[in-house]
C-alpha cells in the first residue's frame, strides 16, 4: 500500500501539488499485478530508489527514463504518475517530476512504524523459519559485523536492507511486509545521512546478533525484544538529530 | 534571488505535452466516484463478494461509464475489488489469514498511538476520550448494539487522532475501507460486551493520566482479544465461522 504525500504531512512536503487526502492504495495482500509495461517501469523506478540511485528531490526527466528502461514515453509518463499517488515522486506544473524529499518527521513516524511492524515480522520469523532460513539469517548477521570491521560502509548499507528485509519475508504476515517494503523504497539514510555517520554504530553490529541468535535459538519472545530495542535505537537516534542544537 | 532548478528545454515542464487541461477534468471525475465508492464501502452498502455492474454503477453515481471503468481498475490495484475474466468485477472477499494479519497490523499500530495519545493529550482531549468511554458504557449497558459499534469505532478513531501520527492514521485508515468485522463478525458479537467496555475504559483512564506504557499495554491486550479469537477459528479449521 501507500499513503500519498497529502495524507502524510499537508503542506510540510513542500510540494505545491501535493493534493490533501490524495488517493491511499490499500494495504492488503498484493493481487497478482498484470506486469503492464507502465507497471514494469514504476516497478524499476521504486528498485532504483530503494537502491539509492536517484537521490532526494533529484528530477526524473521522461527522456531520460525512456532511455534507461528502453520504455515507451507514455508508459513513462503513467508510471511517474502511479509513483506521485504512491508518495514516492512529485510531480509539480511546469516543472515536472523529482525524487520526493522527507522531513525529519516523518522520517521518525516510519522508525516507529517500522519497530511496531518489525516486532510483528521477527517473532513470527523465529517460529516459522527453516533450518536453512536460521542459518541464513546467522551468516547474515556476521557477514554485516564484518563488513563493520572493515569499514566498508557500502556493504555494511546493503547487507543491513538485506537482513530485515529476509526477515520479513520469512515471517508470512504479507500486510505488515507490503508496508514495510513500501518504506524500503524510501531509506531513511539516504535522506538523512548524518545521523547515520560513523557507520557503523556498534550497538547496530550487537542488535543485529541478537536478533539472528534468537531467530537460530527459535525464541521469538527474545527476537521481539531484541527487534524493538534495536529499532526504539533507531528512533531515538533520529530523535536526538531532531533536537540537535538546541538545548 | 530563488533558483529554480532548469531544464535545458524551452516552455517549462518538459513532461508536459499539453494534455493536462482535458486528464485533469477527467481525473476529477475520477477522483469524485473513488471517494465515493471507498465511503460505500466503508460503510457496508456492498456485501463481501457482491458483483459490481457497470451500468448499475453508472446509474449509481451518475457517472461514466469510462470513470466507473477506470474506477473499477483503480480499486482492483487497491485490493478493494477482485475482477475475474468471466465473472466481472466483485467486492474483495477476506480469507481468514487476511483477518488475523489485519487484526495484528491493528493492534500494534493502534498500541503505537494509544501511546503517543497518551503523551500528547491536551486537558480536553483526555476529557473527549473519557467521555467516549462512557457513551460506549451506556450503549452496552441498555442493549444498544448499534450505538456501541459506531462509538467503538469513533474510541479508536479519536485515539488515533490524538496521536498526531499521520503514517499511522494513513495505513490504519487503509483498512477501514475493509473492515473485519463486515467478514468476520462473529468475534464483534460473540464476545461479551462488557469485557470490552471495561477495556476501552481502562485505555480510556490511562490516556487520560497521560500513562504512556499504560495506555500502550492496556490497548495492546485489547487488540490481543481479536487478534486470538481470530487464531482460535485457523486452528480449529473455521475458515468460515459462524456459517
Amino acid at each position: 500500500m501507500s499513503i500519498s504525500p497529502g495524507v502524510l504531512h499537508p503542506g510540510r512536503s513542500g510540494a505545491p501539488g501535493a493534493e490533501a487526502g490524495g488517493r491511499v492504495r490499500h494495504a492488503g495482500r498484493r493481487r497478482a499485478l498484470a506486469t503492464s509495461p507502465i507497471e514494469q517501469v514504476a516497478e524499476a523506478i521504486r528498485t532504483d530508489l530503494a537502491d539509492g540511485t536517484f537521490s532526494p528531490h533529484e528530477r526524473l526527466v521522461e527522456a531520460d527514463l525512456v532511455d534507461r528502461y528502453g520504455a515507451p514515453r507514455a508508459a513513462v509518463r503513467e508510471a511517474l504518475i502511479q509513483l506521485a499517488a504512491e508518495g514516492l515522486v512529485e510531480r509539480e506544473p511546469h516543472r515536472g517530476a523529482r525524487v520526493r524529499g522527507m522531513s525529519l518527521a516523518e522520517a521518525i513516524e516510519m522508525a516507529q512504524v517500522r519497530r511496531a511492524l518489525e516486532s510483528i515480522t521477527v517473532r513470527q520469523a523465529a517460529v516459522r523459519a527453516t533450518p536453512e532460513q536460521r542459518a541464513a539469517i546467522v551468516a547474515l548477521a556476521d557477514a554485516l559485523c564484518d563488513a563493520a570491521n572493515a569499514g566498508d560502509v557500502g556493504t555494511y548499507l546493503k547487507l543491513n536492507a538485506r537482513f530485515h528485509r529476509s526477515i520479513d519475508a520469512m515471517a508470512g504476515n504479507e500486510t505488515a511486509r507490503e508496508i514495510l517494503v513500501q518504506f524500503g523504497r524510501r531509506p531513511i539514510d539516504r535522506f538523512f545521512p548524518e545521523p547515520f555517520r560513523p557507520i557503523p554504530p556498534t550497538a547496530s553490529v550487537e542488535a543485529h546478533k541478537r536478533i539472528a541468535a534468537a531467530i537460530g535459538t527459535a525464541d521469538p519472545v527474545e527476537a521481539e525484544a531484541a527487534m524493538y530495542e534495536h529499532l526504539s535505537d533507531l528512533v531515538n537516534l533520529l530523535r536526538r538529530f531532531e533536537h540537535r542544537g538546541s538545548e | 534571488m530563488r533558483s529554480y532548478d532548469v531544464e535545458p528545454t524551452v516552455g517549462g515542464d518538459p513532461n508536459d505535452d499539453g494534455g493536462g487541461g482535458t486528464r485533469g477534468r477527467a481525473g476529477a471525475v475520477l477522483a469524485i466516484l473513488m471517494t465515493a465508492i471507498r465511503r460505500d464501502l466503508a460503510e457496508g452498502v456492498y456485501h463481501p463478494r457482491e458483483r459490481l455492474v457497470e451500468a448499475d454503477l453508472v446509474e449509481r453515481y451518475g457517472t461514466t461509464r469510462a470513470a466507473v471503468r477506470e474506477a473499477l481498475i483503480q480499486l482492483t490495484s487497491e485490493g478493494l475489488v477482485e475482477r475475474s475474466p468471466n465473472r466481472g468485477a466483485r467486492v474483495r472477499g477476506m480469507s481468514l489469514e487476511e483477518a488475523i494479519e489485519i487484526a495484528e497490523v491493528r493492534r500494534a499500530l493502534e498500541t503505537l498511538c494509544a501511546g503517543l495519545a497518551a503523551a500528547k493529550a491536551t486537558p480536553p482531549e483526555r476529557l473527549r476520550i473519557l467521555g467516549l468511554s462512557k457513551t460506549l458504557q451506556a450503549a452496552a449497558g441498555e442493549g444498544r448494539v448499534e450505538d456501541y459499534l459506531t462509538a467503538n469505532a469513533e474510541f479508536h478513531a479519536l485515539i488515533q487522532d490524538l496521536s498526531g501520527h499521520a503514517i499511522a492514521q494513513g495505513i490504519l485508515g487503509t483498512f477501514r475501507h475493509r473492515p473485519i468485522d463486515r467478514f468476520f463478525p462473529q468475534p464483534f458479537r460473540a464476545r461479551p460486551p462488557m469485557v470490552s467496555v471495561d477495556q476501552h475504559e481502562r485505555i480510556a483512564a490511562a490516556i487520560a493520566a497521560g500513562d504512556v506504557e499504560g495506555a500502550e499495554r492496556e490497548m495492546h491486550e485489547h487488540l490481543s482479544d481479536l487478534v486470538e479469537t481470530l487464531r482460535g477459528y485457523e486452528e480449529r479449521g473455521e475458515t468460515r465461522p459462524g456459517t
